[in-house]
C-alpha cells in the first residue's frame, strides 16, 4: 500500500438487508484467490460475517473489511450491514469509502434502506455505482430493477451492461462500452461470444443512450457527439470515470453473486472506472481555532485521518479502525488526537481482513488501517500531525428510537451489566445506556428491537451476563392542583426528652416545569436560622414520593408560615427550641400527601 | 398522630394529579401513509401540531404522551413498510387525563404490591 494507493479502491457495499452484499464480497474474495472455497451466507462460512449473532441471523450486523488484490489493484471492500437496526454502522463506515456500490436485488427492487444509504452517500458526496444482483433468481427482472433505481436513487443510474437470458437462463452479460458479450459456464469462467442476434437492436439503442448520458459529464464531448463524431471507447471510459466522480450519474452493472456471473467484469470496472483515494477532492475540516482548513489526499501533506469504527476483538483487544485522509503513518509511532487533545502512541499498524488482522508497515491517503489497544481514542475522533492540527466533522450515529429496561437474571449483577455493556457501547455508537433516576431502571436504547436483542446476546456470549428485557416504566410525576393549608404536629412524651412541635405550611400549585420552591415565611425570626435548611431538606426528601403512586411530586410551593414549639414545664420535657425535630418531622408528613 | 391526620386532609384538599412526560414526535413519511399515521397518532392521545413537506416526504409534528409511543419504532415500520422514520424528544410534563390516570394508578399500585 502506501504510495501505491493510486491502485487502491475503497468500495462500500451498501443496500438493504438480503440484497447480497456479503455474498458479493465473498465471491470477489474467492475470485481474487484469497479463499479456497466461496463463503456462503446460507452455510454460515463467510469471511465477512463471523460473529455467531450474524451467522444465526444470516445477516451482517456489523461492517466487515477485506482487501483483495485484483489485476495489480487493491480492492478494499467495506461490507456494511443493510438491516435497519444496524444502519448506523453502515452510515459511519461509508465515510471511509471512495465509492458506494449500491447492490440492488433484481427480485425485490430498491427497498427503503437502500434509499436511506443512498442518501448517506449523497450527504458525504460519495460517487455511486449500482450492481443489480440475483438476476439468476426466479422473478428477477433487470428492466424493473433499473426502473426502480431510476425512480428512487440519485445520482441518475445509467445502464452499462445488459444481461443475456433471464432467471434460470441468465448466463451472460453484454458490455455496452466494449460492445462485447460474455458467456459464463457453471464455475464462473467467462468466454467471449457474439452479441446474441435477438439482442442486437436493444444493444444498439442502449449504447446510444449510454453515450448520450456519459457525454453529459463533459461539455466538449457532448458537442462533438451532437456534431456526429464518433467517440472512442477510451474517451468514453475516461468521461465515465469523470462523471462518476462528480456524481453526474451512477453506472448500472449486473450479474449474480451466487452464480459468479459478471463478477470479473465488476472487479475490472472497479479498477478502471472508480476513483482512487488520490483522485478525491480535498477533505474539509477546521483548525482548533475554528478556521476552515482542508487536506488533499496526498502522501506529502501532513498526516490526518479519522476513526470511524471501534471493534472489541477477542484476541487483539480493542481495535480502533481509522481512515487516513492525508499524509502517511508508519508501522508504529505517535499521533495527535485533535478531538481529545492528547497525544497517543500505537505499537503496530494493522490491516483488517475479515476477522483477522495483518501487520502493515505504512499507510497512505485512503488506507483503512487499525490500531490495537488505544486508550483515549474513540469512534468519531480526528487524528492528525501535532504540528498541523485539523478537525473533521464526523458523521453522527443515527438517533435512538427504542428503549428497553434491563433486569439482571442473577441479583447483584447490576455492576457487571454496566461494565460489560460499556465495552459493547464502544463498538456500537448507536447504543445508549443510562440509568433513570426516577424509575430506578437501567435503560438500553438503540435503533430497534433486533438491535437491542443482538446486543443482549453478545453480552451473554462475551461476558456471560444474562439480562431480561422489559418495557421501561414511565417516569410519572405528581403535583397538586389546589392551594391548601396544612398543620403538622409532633409530640413525643414517652421516654427521654419530651418534644412538641406544631407547624403550618401553605402548599400551592406552580406552573408546569417550575419544580419545587420552599419559602420561609415566618415573621419575626422565631426559628433559629440554622434549622431552616434542615426543614427544607426534609421537604425535598419527602416530595420524592407523591401520594398517588409514590412518584416525585413537583411544581408546587411550600410556604412555612407558622411554627410553635413548646417547652414543657415538666422536668422531662426539657427540649427547648429543638426545632429540627419538632418542625422537620411534621413538615415531612403533609408534603407527600399534598 | 396529628401529622397523619393533617396529610390525609391535605390529600383530599390539594387535589393531587398524575403528570406524565409528553414527547415531541417528528414523523417523516411518504405522502401515501399520511392518513394512517395521523389517525394512529390520534388514537395514541397525540396532538398533531402541523405538517411540512420535505422533498417527496411529509413531516408531521406532534405531541404524544411517552406511555403511548414506547413501541412506536416497530409500529411505524409496519404501518409504512419501513418508509416512515421518526425522532422523539422530551417536551414537558402534562396532566394525565382523569379516565386514564385511574387505570394507571391501579396498575402501578398492583405492580408495587408484587
Amino acid at each position: 500500500m502506501g504510495h501505491m494507493n493510486e491502485t487502491l479502491r475503497n468500495v462500500a457495499l451498501v443496500a438493504h438487508g438480503g440484497a447480497g452484499k456479503t455474498s458479493l464480497a465473498e465471491i470477489m474474495i474467492n475470485k481474487a484467490g484469497m479463499t479456497t472455497r466461496i463463503g456462503r451466507v446460507e452455510d454460515g462460512n463467510t469471511v465477512m460475517d463471523f460473529e455467531p449473532e450474524e451467522l444465526k441471523r444470516q445477516a451482517s450486523l456489523s461492517t466487515g473489511f477485506f482487501q483483495l488484490p485484483w489485476k495489480k489493484h487493491t480492492i478494499s471492500l467495506i461490507d456494511t450491514p443493510g438491516d435497519q437496526n444496524f444502519i448506523s454502522d453502515a452510515k459511519l463506515c461509508m465515510q471511509a469509502a471512495e465509492t458506494a456500490m449500491i447492490v440492488v436485488d433484481a427480485v425485490d427492487g430498491v427497498k427503503v434502506q437502500t434509499e436511506q444509504v443512498a442518501e448517506f452517500a449523497s450527504e458525504y458526496g460519495l460517487p455511486c455505482a449500482i450492481f443489480i444482483n440475483k438476476l439468476d433468481r426466479e422473478r428477477a427482472d433487470f428492466t424493473r430493477a433499473v426502473d426502480d433505481a431510476v425512480q428512487c436513487l440519485s445520482p441518475k443510474p445509467i445502464i452499462l451492461q445488459l444481461p443475456i437470458g433471464a432467471e434460470a437462463d441468465f448466463n451472460g452479460i453484454v458490455d455496452l462500452i466494449g460492445m462485447k458479450a460474455y458467456q459464463y459456464d457453471d464455475s464462473g469462467n467467462a468466454s467471449e461470444i457474439d452479441i446474441p442476434a435477438d439482442m442486437q437492436d436493444t444493444v444498439e439503442t442502449e449504447r446510444e443512450t449510454l453515450i448520450e448520458n456519459v457525454a453529459e459529464a463533459d461539455d466538449a464531448l457532448i458537442e462533438r457527439y451532437l456534431e456526429g463524431e464518433t467517440i472512442s471507447n477510451q474517451e468514453l471510459r475516461d468521461t465515465l470515470k469523470k462523471g462518476i466522480l462528480s456524481r453526474t450519474f451512477a453506472p448500472v452493472l449486473c450479474g449474480s453473486a451466487t452464480h459468479d456471473i459478471g463478477i470479473d467484469l465488476l472487479m475490472d470496472f472497479i479498477n478502471t472506472c472508480l476513483p482512487s483515494p488520490l483522485e478525491m477532492p480535498p477533505k474539509q475540516g477546521v483548525t482548533p481555532k475554528d478556521e476552515p482548513a482542508e487536506r488533499k489526499p496526498d502522501p506529502s501533506e501532513p498526516f490526518s485521518g479519522f476513526v470511524f469504527k471501534t471493534v472489541a476483538d477477542p484476541y487483539a483487544g480493542r481495535l480502533t479502525i481509522l481512515k487516513v485522509v492525508s499524509g502517511k503513518l508508519g508501522g508504529d509511532g505517535t499521533f495527535y488526537n485533535a478531538t481529545k487533545e492528547t497525544r497517543e502512541r500505537y505499537n503496530q499498524l494493522l490491516t483488517i481482513a475479515g476477522k483477522e488482522q495483518k501487520p502493515a508497515t505504512e499507510a497512505g491517503p485512503g488506507s483503512i488501517v487499525a490500531m490495537a489497544k488505544l486508550k483515549e481514542t474513540k469512534t468519531g475522533d480526528t487524528l492528525c500531525d501535532e504540528g498541523n492540527k485539523i478537525l473533521y466533522t464526523c458523521a453522527t450515529p443515527m438517533p435512538i428510537l427504542i428503549s428497553f429496561a434491563l433486569e439482571s437474571k442473577a441479583t447483584g449483577d447490576e455492576d457487571k451489566i454496566y461494565i460489560s455493556l460499556s465495552k459493547l457501547l464502544e463498538e456500537d455508537t448507536s447504543l445508549k445506556l443510562e440509568r433513570n433516576a426516577e424509575t430506578k431502571e437501567i435503560l438500553l436504547s438503540g435503533l430497534g428491537q433486533v438491535h437491542i436483542e443482538s446486543t443482549i446476546e453478545k453480552l451473554k456470549r462475551k461476558f456471560n451476563v444474562e439480562v431480561i428485557l422489559k418495557t421501561p416504566k414511565i417516569p410519572y410525576r405528581e403535583t397538586i392542583k389546589k392551594k391548601v393549608r396544612v398543620q403538622g404536629k409532633h409530640k413525643k412524651q414517652s421516654g427521654g426528652h419530651g418534644q412538641y412541635g406544631d407547624c403550618w405550611i401553605v402548599m400551592e400549585p406552580l406552573p408546569r416545569g417550575t419544580g419545587f420552591e420552599f419559602v420561609d415565611a415566618i415573621v419575626g425570626g422565631v426559628i433559629p436560622k440554622q434549622y431552616i435548611p434542615a426543614v427544607e431538606k426534609g421537604i425535598v426528601e419527602a416530595c420524592q414520593k407523591g401520594p398517588l403512586i409514590g412518584a416525585p411530586c413537583v411544581d408546587f410551593r411550600a410556604r412555612w408560615i407558622l411554627a410553635v414549639t413548646m417547652r414543657s414545664t415538666h422536668r422531662k420535657w426539657r427540649s427547648r427550641w429543638r426545632v429540627h425535630w419538632p418542625i422537620k418531622k411534621p413538615a415531612m408528613k403533609p408534603i407527600p400527601f399534598c | 398522630m396529628a401529622g397523619s391526620l393533617a396529610y390525609k386532609k391535605a390529600c383530599d384538599e390539594a387535589n393531587p394529579v398524575l403528570l406524565e412526560p409528553i414527547m415531541k414526535v417528528t414523523v417523516t413519511t411518504p405522502d401515501e401513509y399520511m392518513g394512517d399515521i395521523m389517525g394512529d397518532l390520534n388514537s395514541r392521545r397525540g396532538r398533531v401540531l402541523g405538517m411540512d413537506s420535505a422533498g417527496k416526504n411529509q413531516v408531521i409534528n406532534a405531541e404524544v404522551p411517552l406511555a403511548e409511543v414506547q413501541t412506536y419504532a416497530p409500529d411505524l415500520r409496519s404501518m409504512t413498510g419501513g418508509r416512515g422514520m421518526y425522532s422523539m424528544e422530551f417536551l414537558r410534563y402534562d396532566e394525565v387525563p382523569n379516565q386514564i390516570s385511574g387505570k394507571v394508578i391501579e396498575q402501578i399500585k398492583a405492580e408495587q404490591e408484587e
